[in-house]
């Protein structure tokens, strides 16, 4: 009779560990919103449970990120900041002040490639609104405004202040990817398992992916929106593209898209799209969107130099990659029209 | 084996009769050669030359049913030209292991011929998957221990019932008066009627509960869900092609000593030939789904389905 119940509460034991382990297994949380003016989409693996809250929070985190950075509203940083140009220093959150120097960084190594202080130039091409070309006075005053040097971070203080009225900041090609990084960083804390966190074009990996393999991240052909350009595959790390095909209108039979070139007030020209992937999110934002401003030798050098991958496209069709990059990505070209 | 039986003439009884298991031993597994497997999964087979060792083990005690087996065992592979090769190693694995689990369990009060079986089939599979683990370098092999463990327990009952039934009909006629030392199961008269006994289902059942907890338990794991689109290669450990199973096509390849062709189609990959001794390859037939699996121990060739990456990347950057 013993022996029976000694097996009887075995396999009770041994049921419970099963069902336990059964329970505990990686989920796979996936949810998607619109914020910061883009499609956010987080997926979180993790046990169950851990993997819906971590999501959540990782929503909300970027929601908030998207209320302190938004133009459009008026409470937000960027918006006082604008408000206040030339007149007084705005005291911002952390994050915002960490934004601002991280972008003004990346904006003295490029030599002013990259500017934070693009706002007024955008305005005048009017993306955001359908877009129109600018006449010469308006493109001209508009430059005069540009100069990311004007704008005073005081760390001390927590306060920004842009130097002239009539300045504008515009964080948009560094916010998603540091946001991107935040959010990465809040996950980790999670103690997610592993987590992919897209902002429009900023991509951040953590972990490894459940399943095996690397994770399998592709690039829009710039040309044929159907189409992959490459397919990298990556362990880790942050992932950005800046495209010609990202953002644009077409004005008397020409297309004009969004990456402005501070030098010159219009669309930069020469690339269709900058692919870096970089060891944090703003670098990965910033230096895709400075590359593709410095042309295909000169950002290839660029991207060389600060030590990140890239993978370089111009406008006609030439492919080139950094030698890390080599290894990451599968690069199908595909027909590139003249 | 024969324990003081103090007639005259029991050695050479036992003798004749452990020649005679052996004969049918090695008959069986001639023709279990020509029969096709009972499943198409690398290493399941009939296991009847399997009923002569459980035979000699219930007659004889366990020397009687190693000597049944290690005999039979040699000699076929001394007839398919096998001896020493790769597939001598894991066959020997996988038999030894059988016969060490089959005299442990007669040992049983509970279980009848059939759960002794049962038990010798599952020991089979894990002797022989682990030496063709080893053998063909390719530890991937491993994964087919679910579809063994499901499959085991089934034939080798359906073994053991037969070795039940004859059991009975010779004790019935008197032929067993004089046989030696045995397991329990053998000789017991309460229920030796039963062919099939309650704890033989258990035993069975609880294989075939691990299969299942293993199956189920694959996805959490291991890659290779999704849509086949490859099929992996190895020979001797090292890849030596992946085959692409939307394109159709033929594949001759060359291992060390041996010559085997893969053929790829609508979406499937088999062994389309093979001059190997025991065809187990060619005889597994067309596989289609990630994680199936067609081994070919003698020429030490692995060959696997594996699944796209879940069908697309996991993200686009537009």
């Amino acid at each position: 009779m013993r022996s029976k119940w000694w097996s009887a509460v075995a396999l009770l034991v041994a049921t419970a560990l099963l069902v336990f382990v059964w329970w505990s297994r990686p989920q796979r949380v996936e949810r998607t919103a619109l914020l910061m003016d883009t499609p956010v989409r987080v997926v979180v693996y993790a046990s169950r449970g851990r993997a819906e809250e971590a999501a959540d929070r990782a929503l909300e985190l970027v929601a908030r990120l998207d209320a302190l950075w938004s133009p459009g509203r008026t409470d937000s940083d960027v918006a006082r900041v604008n408000a206040a140009a030339g007149a007084a220093p705005v005291s911002v959150a952390p994050e915002t002040l960490e934004l601002a120097s991280l972008a003004l960084q990346v904006a003295r190594e490029s030599g002013g490639a990259f500017d934070p202080t693009i706002g007024p130039l955008a305005a005048a091409w009017g993306f955001g609104e359908g877009g129109r070309v600018p006449d010469d006075a308006a493109r001209t005053a508009a430059r005069a405004l540009v100069n990311w040097r004007d704008l005073k971070v005081d760390e001390g203080a927590g306060t920004l202040f842009l130097a002239r009225p009539g300045m504008q900041v515009d964080f948009g090609a560094v916010a998603k990817g540091y946001a991107a990084r935040l959010v990465r960083e809040q996950l980790e804390a999670d103690g997610v398992q592993a987590a992919l966190v897209q902002l429009g074009g900023s991509i951040a990996l953590y972990g490894d992916k459940p399943g095996g393999g690397p994770w399998q991240i592709a690039v829009q052909h710039p040309r044929n929106p159907q189409g992959y350009l490459a397919t990298l595959s990556l362990q880790g790390g942050f992932v950005d593209t800046a495209g010609d095909y990202q953002r644009y209108f077409e004005q008397d039979g020409v297309r004009y898209h969004h990456i402005l070139n501070p030098a010159t007030g219009f669309p930069a020209t020469g690339m269709a799209s900058v692919t870096v992937v970089a060891p944090r999110g703003e670098w990965a934002d910033a230096y895709a969107t400075a590359a593709f401003v410095l042309g295909m030798e000169e950002g290839y050098r660029f991207l060389v130099d600060h030590g990140v991958e890239g993978l370089l496209v111009s406008d006609s069709g030439e492919v080139r990659m950094t030698p890390g990059m080599d290894a990451l990505a599968e690069v199908t070209p595909g027909d590139w029209p003249e | 084996m024969s324990r003081g039986n103090p007639r005259v003439g029991s050695s050479v009884r036992e003798l004749t009769r452990l020649g005679l298991l052996t004969a049918v031993g090695l008959v069986l597994a001639l023709v279990e050669r020509q029969l096709p497997p009972p499943a198409p999964v690398p290493g399941v087979r009939w296991g009847l030359a399997n009923a002569a060792t459980l035979a000699a083990l219930a007659l004889g005690g366990p020397g009687a049913g190693f000597v049944v087996w290690a005999v039979r065992f040699f000699l076929v592979q001394v007839f398919s030209g096998s001896l020493f090769g790769p597939a001598f190693f894991v066959g020997g694995a996988g038999g030894l292991l059988a016969w060490a689990a089959m005299a442990v369990f007669s040992h049983s009060r509970r279980l009848g011929a059939a759960g002794v079986s049962a038990a010798g089939a599952v020991f089979h599979h894990l002797g022989q998957l682990a030496a063709a683990a080893v053998v063909t370098a390719a530890p991937g092999v491993l994964w087919l221990l679910p579809p063994l463990l499901l499959l085991g327990p089934p034939v080798g009952l359906l073994t053991g019932i037969l070795v039940g039934m004859i059991l009975r009909r010779l004790r019935a006629a008197g032929a067993l008066a004089d046989t030696g030392a045995q397991p329990g199961w053998s000789v017991r008269q309460g229920d030796g009627g039963r062919v099939i006994r309650p704890a033989d289902l258990l035993l069975a059942g609880g294989s075939v509960a691990l299969a299942l907890v293993l199956v189920f338990g694959r996805p959490w794991w291991a890659a290779g869900t999704g849509t086949a689109t490859q099929a992996v290669v190895t020979v001797a450990g090292s890849t030596w092609r992946t085959l692409d199973l939307r394109q159709d096509g033929v594949y001759p390849v060359e291992p060390a000593g041996g010559h085997l062709v893969v053929e790829v189609a609508g979406g499937a990959v088999r062994v389309r030939e093979s001059d190997c001794p025991d065809q187990i390859c060619v005889l597994t037939g067309w596989i289609s789904a990630p994680g199936d699996m067609i081994v070919c121990v003698p020429y030490r060739v692995v060959i696997q389905v594996v699944g796209g990456t879940t069908g697309g990347p996991d993200a686009i950057l537009r």
